[in-house]
């Protein structure tokens, strides 16, 4: 083990091997080698352990003839391994999964599962040497930071000539208290007795601790400086700094791209092999534009005299013709943003190139106070995009109907919800919302790190019928983008 | 070996011997589809692979007492293990077959054999038959030692899937509480006490739905791999889905308002069909539905008039008939559309070919569904269904602008169910291709049946009829 002195406490960090990363191409061995490598500097730098030389264990492996998994995790006890990590790196061409779990027979453990870590990382064919490299240090730190977040090292306590108990570092805090069960043939079995709290190495208890008892610790701060750090590094390398111009330059732009929408946005997602994003505006925007599309009668031209029209035409809705002037202008500002961003930030996200005018957190802020659901749309979050997108048009629309009363509006009548007494009530939700969704732009994270755990997806039950006829229910697990 | 059924099954040790025939290529998917039930076998935790070089032992005895032939009895005292699987792959034509045999330590044997048309889906069938074995077995532990106390070390952990402060029962009777779960060995309490070196059984079985559904994806994109148009018809045209919407919006509705309905079967050729055969119930049932859009407000009104034709007034339309010219007019495209959606249905099934795009092919006939009427069926090769659900809902549509007020919205609200109800059930329905089934459902089952036929003297005769599918 490695020893670590600090001012005030010994730490020893654990030793860390890289037993068997399968690959199914070139591509993923480079990858391998690559993490493998960076794990070593990470942990170093951060000392969070030490890495054993991969290709010395390899070789020992094979000369110990077995390479299964459970020959790995117990030759990992023989060799005295504190973390075997055993995984998997497969290359399906436009994306690279990486799976690896992390065993040790160090106590609490036996054995044991401490982690496992799986990701998708967008990856295109034509990524040279230098996004791989980008690319296996970033999977690399979150990997190691979850590790250290997770692994609990063994201190042990033992009785004081005070009849006191005291671990063997000196430690602050609540920490959970392991005691011997049983001797098995991979070692000493322990179970978990609850937290003690320990007092510069003093444990506060008057309950009998059995010999060969221990308390465990985790390096939560270290995993926190390791994803600070690479997130840190990764907003350096793909995002130009973000300057006060460009987050006021959304200010005029956004009428004239919210005008240009209707020919710009099919287009764009077209040319640019969105076609999710195509799909997502067709469902979500059909209906407000279907609205705008009466309140300017189906016709162009008459936007010119529309106010004429107000007076002669008894049929025409003026709060459609007011939303009709709210779409045009600011209504599709925020489709457009999703348009224009999702490109820049997947390109980033790869390390391919390096970004102007995305990851500004200001430039966030206006573009959520301007256009609905613009501010999230140019994190790249869509589901929060369109979500507040809707929010926003429905209460702009309800806000415009119950301000302008037209004598065909069946529900603009003093019984019905759209009236004048609750316009302001409408306008305060729709003020409300902005001022959540500015305040949540502001505060997300744009969409260009690697660590969208597939652990953390949402959720939910479906059911489908296999190819019998027979109905399966299940759960089916959903990205977030 | 003989075909038997298997009894319950124990767990333990398992060697899984990919068997050597000396043709290379034969040999790699062997130790391909080993390596792929290792990995299946230590994921649902009910059985513990040997060793490489354990396996390369055996391999290499049997071998030497091959041509003597190798029974069931050789197999148990050659492996040791409480389950021992060969792998064999045998080709014969264009046909490969893989064949799994497997025995148990008490003798009791089964044999499972696949056949495809190529050699990558064999690995991945015989994975499919091997978790779905895995959906019966139990955990068997063994206990290793006692305490004074009465408390045990027992030889499963967290690999069979046990978890500290569990409790199970047994089979036997009586229950077990884990204290604490390591990865191969664990520390429990026994209720009654069960003394050292017996066996127990805790009827907790693995959750094979994941692993399944995992398998059967992958199946499913090999299947892709090898039919799928991009990889045939379609091979190094980059962007299919630009080139379907092309197709669709531009070279389909050309070509319709060129030639109509033939038009759909020509414009099959940007999608990679250099001699399409035409469907022609598509066809005629294509051109009814156009000259039908065009004509029938004229038939009804005037058909000297040349205003009757067009979307306008005159030519004596009522407000109705106006309307519904208007809604024929603006759903010519969609009529296009699903003329050159049967084209195509019908080009990919009698081409032995998969629509491009059909890795994800469930998301993709949803959304066709959602902007062309039938479009999921037609993707998944339900052509008459499709042009059922065309039907039903242009029917509904034109009932809706014929009528005002609340015939119109019960109409409206009636398609919108309908097309909901449409977007779901493509998105569930398997493919209907019968190269794509074949290929999915590849285990050779011998059938049996009892059929009449005729004889060379004139006499019916009953006979008994065994098939196996290829």
């Amino acid at each position: 083990m490695a020893i670590v002195a600090t001012l005030s406490h010994v730490y020893a960090s654990p030793l860390i091997g890289f037993a068997r990363i399968e690959v199914n191409s070139a591509r993923g061995a480079a990858m391998r080698d690559l993490i493998t490598a960076s794990a070593s500097e990470l942990c170093a730098n951060f000392k969070t352990g030490e890495v054993v030389n991969s290709a010395l264990l390899q070789d020992q492996i094979a000369r110990f003839g077995r390479t299964d998994d459970r020959s790995i995790v117990s030759f990992s006890r023989d060799a005295k391994i504190d973390i075997i990590v055993i995984g998997r790196i497969i290359d399906r061409g436009s994306e690279i999964s990486i799976e690896f779990t992390a065993y040790s027979y160090d106590e609490p453990y036996h054995g044991r599962a401490i982690y496992t870590y799986t990701r998708n990382t967008k990856i295109s064919s034509g990524s040279s040497i230098r996004e791989y490299g980008y690319i296996a240090q970033e999977q690399t730190a979150y990997f190691i930071a979850g590790l250290a977040a997770v692994y609990q090292r063994k201190i042990p306590v033992r009785r004081t000539q005070e009849r006191g108990f005291r671990s063997d570092e000196i430690l602050n805090g609540v920490y959970p208290l392991y005691v011997p069960v049983i001797a098995g043939d991979d070692g000493v079995l322990s179970v978990s007795k609850g937290n003690v709290k320990i007092e510069s190495g003093n444990i506060a208890t008057t309950d009998e601790i059995p010999e060969g008892s221990y308390v465990t610790v985790t390096d939560e701060r270290k995993s926190r400086q390791i994803r600070e750090f690479i997130r840190g590094r990764k907003k350096e390398i793909v995002c130009e700094q973000g300057k006060a111009e460009h987050s006021l330059f959304a200010i005029p732009v956004t009428p004239l791209l919210s005008l240009s929408a209707p020919i710009a946005l099919p287009v764009g997602y077209y040319s640019y092999s969105d076609y999710t994003g195509l799909s997502l505006f067709t469902v979500n925007a059909a209906p407000w534009w279907y609205m705008s599309w009466k309140g300017i009668d189906g016709n162009i031209l008459k936007i010119r005299h529309a106010q004429k029209s107000f007076k002669k035409d008894s049929s025409y809705s003026r709060a459609r013709y007011r939303f009709a002037v709210y779409t045009c202008f600011i209504g599709n500002g925020g489709l457009m943003i999703d348009m224009m961003a999702h490109g820049p930030l997947s390109r980033a996200a790869r390390y391919e190139t390096r970004e102007g005018y995305i990851a500004n957190d200001t430039t966030a802020l206006v573009l959520a106070l301007l256009t609905p659901g613009g501010g999230h749309f140019y994190r790249g979050s869509r589901g929060w995009g369109y979500f507040y997108y809707q929010m926003d048009t429905t209460l702009m629309y309800l806000t415009m109907r119950a301000y302008s009363p037209d004598r065909n509006d069946r529900l603009w009548n003093e019984r019905g919800i759209v009236r004048r007494g609750n316009a302001r009530k409408f306008l305060a939700a729709a003020c409300a919302v902005k001022c959540v969704e500015a305040a949540h732009a502001y505060m997300t994270d744009d969409a260009i790190y690697g660590d969208d755990d597939i652990a953390m997806r949402s959720v939910y039950p479906v059911i489908e019928t296999d190819d019998r006829g027979t109905i399966r229910a299940g759960l089916a697990m959903a990205y977030r983008w | 070996m003989l075909l038997l059924l298997p009894a319950v099954a124990h767990a333990g040790d398992i060697a899984i011997i990919p068997w050597h025939s000396g043709n290379s290529s034969l040999d790699t998917v062997a130790d391909d589809t080993a390596s792929r039930i290792t990995e299946t076998v230590i994921k649902l935790g009910r059985y513990v692979p040997l060793s490489d070089i354990r396996i390369a032992e055996m391999r290499k005895t049997m071998q030497g007492k091959a041509e003597k032939g190798i029974t069931t009895k050789d197999l148990n005292s050659i492996s040791g293990a409480d389950l021992t699987l060969v792998i064999n792959v045998t080709q014969q034509g264009p046909i490969s077959t893989g064949t799994l045999d497997m025995v148990w330590r008490d003798g009791v044997s089964q044999r499972i054999s696949v056949a495809t048309k190529g050699f990558s889906l064999i690995p991945l069938l015989l994975e499919r038959e091997i978790i779905s074995i895995h959906e019966s077995v139990p955990v068997t532990g063994n206990i290793k030692k006692s305490s004074d106390d009465g408390r045990c070390v027992i030889d499963i952990g967290e690999y069979q899937g046990i978890k500290t402060g569990d409790v199970y029962r047994l089979e036997e009777g009586g229950t077990v509480k884990i204290i604490t779960a390591g990865r191969f060995e664990s520390a429990a309490d026994f209720y009654p006490s069960i003394p050292v070196n017996r066996r127990f059984v805790i009827k907790i079985y693995p959750d094979i739905s994941g692993r399944l559904v995992s398998v059967e994806n992958k199946i499913h994109e090999e299947i892709v791999r090898r039919y799928g148009s991009e990889y045939t018809v379609q091979r190094g045209i980059p962007d299919t889905e630009k080139r379907f919407l092309e197709g669709v919006l531009i070279i389909n509705t050309c070509g319709n308002i060129l030639i109509p309905s033939y038009g759909s079967l020509l414009a099959t050729n940007y999608m990679g069909f250099e001699k399409p055969q035409p469907s022609y119930p598509g066809l005629f049932a294509g051109a009814a539905a156009e000259l039908g859009q065009l004509f029938y407000i004229p038939y009804r009104t005037d058909m000297k008039n040349w205003k009757a034709y067009l979307p306008m007034n005159g030519a004596g339309k009522t407000g109705r008939e106006l309307r519904l010219q208007r809604y024929f007019w603006w759903t010519l495209p969609y009529t296009f559309a699903v003329n050159y959606c049967d084209q195509l249905s019908y080009q990919y099934a009698n081409n032995r070919i998969l629509p491009p795009l059909f890795v994800h092919a469930d998301r993709n006939a949803a959304v066709l569904s959602a902007f062309i009427p039938g479009g999921g069926y037609f993707y998944k090769g339900y052509g008459s269904a499709a042009w059922g659900w065309y039907a039903a809902e242009s029917t509904l549509g034109g009932y809706a602008s014929w009528h005002k007020g609340r015939k119109r919205k019960q109409a409206l609200l009636a398609l919108g169910g309908i097309k909901a109800v449409e977007v779901a059930t493509a998105y569930f329905l398997p493919p209907s291709y019968s190269f794509y089934k074949d290929e999915y459902e590849r285990r050779i089952e011998p059938r049996i049946g009892i059929n009449l036929y005729p004889e060379v003297n004139r006499r019916i005769a009953l006979g008994i009829q065994w098939s196996v599918p290829f």
